[in-house]
């Protein structure tokens, strides 16, 4: 069974590697774009809620990885307690309802400006002539 | 078993420090996009913005010191934190927010 668990601890960290390096190599050559990071439509002006969600991402993630590795006498998984889940909570539900704001005033925006869409312009016929008939 | 806990250690602290370098790295560099973080819909300085940036820093920088410091101490382990945080950011981002739907619903 320890050899097992050794095993496939090795295959998951290889195969974890192997993505790391993947995403890690195609950000560098530019395939992996970060330009829209934080932002994104309508305007691709920066989104504070996005920038936000971002910092409380990482610091979590990190104070999470130094726990573990700071556990002893050998490295565990620690408890987390409901303030951090509610930190990220705060978060994405401030990201949500920006959003819904946003889409709430394009869609009242859109329906009240265009009451009536302009006329088409009238269509004309053109006549093509056929290859072989005199014009 | 040390060989793989060394190994996978290794290459999350790589991982995680590699991405949060080159977010920085490009945000400091303009690489991502930053233009209006702190500007209204309408292209105005927004001080509500300013507020949530600055007590998202705040917030972010106590818990991670509090990991830190927890580490330190030696019982390693999240913060409980302090219902006057959860006070604060509720109410930066009712601020924040308020002043989102005020700016967008009062357009001309």
């Amino acid at each position: 069974m320890h050899t097992l668990a050794l095993v496939m601890g090795w295959i998951i960290a290889i195969l974890l590697g192997s993505f790391a390096l993947v995403i890690i190599f195609q950000i560098l050559i530019g395939r992996i774009e970060l330009k829209y990071l934080i932002s994104g439509p309508p305007d691709n002006n920066a989104s504070l809620s996005r920038f936000q969600f971002l910092i409380f991402t990482f610091v979590i993630a990190m104070g999470l990885f130094l726990i573990i590795v700071s556990t002893q006498p050998q490295p565990a998984f620690p408890a987390i307690p409901g303030g951090i889940l509610a930190l990220l909570g705060i978060s994405g539900g401030s990201y949500v309802t920006a959003k819904g704001v946003d889409a709430s005033v394009s869609t009242t925006t859109t329906t009240t400006s265009t009451p009536n869409p302009p006329p088409l312009p009238p269509t004309t016929t053109t006549e093509v002539s056929q290859p072989g008939s005199v014009a | 078993m040390r060989t793989l806990m060394t190994f996978a250690r290794h290459e999350i602290e790589f991982l995680l420090g590699f991405l949060a370098a080159i977010a920085v790295y490009q945000i400091l560099t303009g690489k991502i996009n930053t233009r209006g973080l702190l500007k209204d819909e309408h292209g105005v300085f927004s001080p509500g913005r300013l507020q949530l940036l600055l007590v998202t820093l705040a917030c972010a920088s106590y818990v991670f010191s509090q990991v830190l410091e927890s580490i330190t101490l030696g019982a390693p382990g999240f913060p409980t934190l302090d219902p006057k945080w959860f006070l604060a950011l509720f109410g930066s981002h009712a601020i924040y927010l308020g002043g989102k739907s005020y700016s967008l619903f009062k357009q001309p």
